[in-house]
């Protein structure tokens, strides 16, 4: 049939529509410029609870707590030259754990809290617990490591968590934050496939919606309009019962809903948060 | 053929004045003015008709002049109509003139073609507006008495009682005596009967007794169902009225007070109803066809009321240009104000499948209710079973995001295989979804002589 033939290029077509929409993104990334990331010599020192590095000039400080050993104590050194340019914004932790945590956005939260009090900063914490990777941020960090600009970087680097590359993706992370904190943009691969493939869903719903209305433009018309007739009215009228109908119909076993509030990922007051499971 | 009696012309009814005009003189004439009929009220009154009939398709239609036959079928699109017989034709008791001209029938179809957006350009050009031809269409009227008791079984709402649903049942009664009028079908086996009860209502004021000078312009169609054919729907019809007011009515309403019954459902009717008077009435339409192929589209305009009903066919073009259309705005919207991750993007598309899925049951559903022919239930019949094979891969689909939402897959792209296969899925639901209404949009030519034909009439 014509139909079906015209319907296979228009999935071929949408199809295509899908590829470019996620190459697109990829695209992007490519030309994204990264600012030029110079390493920074990796003068920190080493606490009670890990390695901490503090800015002369801005105060602010980057903190590692690598308590499960993820990181190698050459990948911990790198690493805290690849978080140093963040405190020209504010503080930055790296903090990997076994905690267990219902809600890993408010475990990061107080991490951050313990760490940096109430001054802008930053935290990424890899929680092999419950295998999820969060940033959670606050002040002026916050302004720009949105609630939803950290999903976005969770989504970019937990593959590499998935593979092991701990200190790969912790460096890609600090890195995209970098980026974003210095005005630039990063690739969200997986939020425009993500998009993409919603917005076609969407878009053929509401279309195919909107064929249904235009086909049912035949309604029949209420005819009593146009019905002549004398005056109706009902003598000795009433109501007899005629007894009752019985039907066996033995009520099915519910299953117990529950109903929990959820924790908010973010709001004015602590920041907020992104995460992804890896 | 009226002529003039100025000047020997042709007189044509002219729906603007309600007169009959000359066009050469340009002398308006009353229509019962040349009605002899109407003087001598002893006779059977008839009128002379030139009947024409369809070779392609059987269609009959009849003019009052024998020169108005057009060269083609409104019906089917053929491309002549054979001239069959000259027949005395029984005067119709009443008849609704034409008030709405071919202007007004253009900027209706027009407005209503403009909404239509799915329907491609060819259907909205001036050219095939012109194709509107002025039709009075035959209808039955039927006038019922009511007289005597009056009995509704109704049901009350249903409560539990252990293992057992209860529903209590009562009888509504009481004394009626009334008389309806004014409910009609279309009497022609051409005129679609699904078109005819949409284009309804028409207003009965408007109407006048008739002559044939009200014909002089323009079309009939043949009356050629039975006149008791619809007499048991137009009781039925009264009867339900009949039930439905007795239910409303004041003196009910105490009775089931005190009673504490709450009626939700009428479960049968039995009211004393008898047919009183059956008359032929006309009434006016502007009728459209455009054939394509092997498939043809109805137009039709109430003549009385501007009342547009139509097939407006799709085109699968512009339905695709919407879809991404609509795509590309949501993606804008999605992209500016959320980041989605793998989990939810799995839960949503999960749940536009979910949708999509009671979306097109719900169409198919429609499709039955509205549609009761023979080829629809087959076509339907085709579609809930090619739709069978994508529920089937929707539950697969929906059992895999399960899985992978409580095992946390390690990559990215299980999430994300899992999404753009329930998208495919979904566009494969939609596809024939998009593709039956594509097809009852349009109709089959009409064959009114021999069986099957078109697919809904």
């Amino acid at each position: 049939m014509p139909e079906n033939a015209l319907f296979r290029k228009i999935g071929a077509s949408l199809l295509l529509a899908v590829l470019l929409l996620s190459l697109l993104p990829a695209v992007s990334f490519a030309a994204a410029k990264d600012d030029p990331y110079a390493a920074m010599p990796s003068f920190g020192i080493l606490t009670d609870t890990g390695l901490e590095w503090r800015n002369a000039d801005t105060g602010f400080r980057v903190v590692i707590l690598d308590e499960i050993d993820l990181l190698t104590p050459l990948e911990e050194r790198q690493l805290l030259g690849d978080m140093q340019p963040l405190t020209e914004y504010g503080n930055a932790a790296f903090w990997s754990t076994r905690e267990y945590s219902s809600d890993e956005i408010e475990q990061a939260r107080l991490k951050r809290r313990d760490l940096f009090e109430l001054e802008s900063g930053t935290i990424l914490v890899v929680n092999m617990e419950i295998r999820r990777v969060t940033i959670q941020s606050y002040g002026d960090m916050y302004d720009v490591l949105t609630v939803q600009r950290a999903n976005s970087i969770t989504n970019n680097v937990r593959n590499s968590l998935t593979r092991g590359e701990y200190y790969t993706a912790a460096q890609k992370a600090f890195q995209q934050m970098n980026s974003l904190l210095r005005g630039n943009r990063i690739a969200q691969p997986m939020k425009h496939l993500s998009n993409a493939c919603v917005a076609l869903m969407v878009g053929l719903m509401l279309t195919l919606a909107r064929v249904f209305r235009q086909s049912s433009t035949f309604r029949k018309a209420d005819e009593t309009q146009v019905i002549g007739a004398t005056a109706l009215a009902f003598a000795a009228a009433g109501v007899v019962s005629r007894g009752q109908r019985r039907e066996y119909d033995p009520p099915s076993s519910d299953s117990g809903s529950s109903c929990s509030s959820c924790g908010g990922s973010s709001c004015s007051s602590c920041g907020g948060g992104g995460s992804s499971s890896f | 053929m009226i002529a003039c009696p100025g000047c020997g012309a042709n007189l044509l009814f002219d729906i603007a004045s309600q007169q009959m005009k000359c066009s050469y003189c340009e002398s308006s004439y009353d229509p019962y003015q040349f009605d002899s009929m109407q003087k001598d009220a002893s006779r059977e009154k008839v009128y002379d008709a030139w009947i024409y009939s369809c070779p392609s398709c059987g269609a009959r239609l009849m003019t009052t002049d024998e020169t108005d036959a057009e060269a083609f079928c409104p019906y089917c699109g053929g491309a002549s109509i054979l001239f069959d017989r000259l027949r005395k034709v029984k005067y119709p008791s009443w008849i609704i003139p034409f008030q709405v001209d071919k202007d007004c029938c253009r900027r209706e179809y027009s407005k209503a073609a403009r909404r239509a957006f799915f329907t491609p350009a060819r259907y909205k050009k001036a050219e095939m507006i012109d194709g509107f031809r002025a039709i009075y269409m035959p209808f039955w009227s039927y006038a019922v008495e009511q007289k005597g008791r009056a009995k509704v079984d109704v049901e009350s709402k249903t409560s539990r009682d252990g293992d057992y649903l209860i529903t209590d049942q009562y009888t509504v009664e009481g004394d009626v005596d009334v008389s309806y009028d004014g409910w009609t079908h279309d009497a022609s086996k051409a005129f679609d009967d699904e078109i005819s009860e949409c284009l309804a209502p028409f207003n009965t004021e408007g109407r006048k007794p008739f002559t044939p000078g009200y014909l002089s312009g323009f079309y009939v169609d043949v009356a050629d169902e039975r006149a008791n054919k619809y007499a048991d729907d137009a009781k039925r019809y009264f009867e339900n009225l009949t039930a439905e007011k007795l239910l409303e009515s004041d003196e009910v309403n105490r009775a089931a007070k005190e009673n504490e019954a709450h009626t939700i459902g009428i479960t049968g009717v039995s009211i004393p109803t008898k047919v009183t008077k059956t008359e032929q009435v006309l009434y006016p339409v502007w009728f459209m066809s455009y054939r394509e192929g092997d498939r043809i589209t109805y137009a039709t305009v109430n003549g009385q009321t501007g009342k547009v009903v139509a097939d407006f066919p799709i085109s699968p073009w512009r339905f695709l240009a919407a879809a991404l259309l609509t795509a590309l705005a949501v993606f804008a919207v999605l992209s500016l104000f959320f980041t989605l991750k793998p989990e939810s993007t799995l839960l949503l598309t999960s749940l536009l499948l979910i949708i999509g899925v009671l979306m097109c049951r719900k169409q198919s559903k429609q499709l039955s209710e509205r549609y009761n022919d023979e080829e629809t239930a087959r076509r339907r019949a085709a579609y809930v079973n090619s739709q069978k094979i994508a529920i089937v891969l929707t539950v697969v689909a929906l059992i895999v995001s399960g899985v992978v939402l409580l095992t946390h897959p390690v990559y990215n792209a299980v999430f994300y295989g899992v999404c753009i296969a329930e998208a495919i899925i979904l566009f494969v639901l939609i596809r024939q979804a998009f593709l039956l209404q594509m097809q009852l949009a349009t109709r089959k030519p009409p064959q009114f002589n021999k069986k099957g034909g078109e697919d809904h009439a």
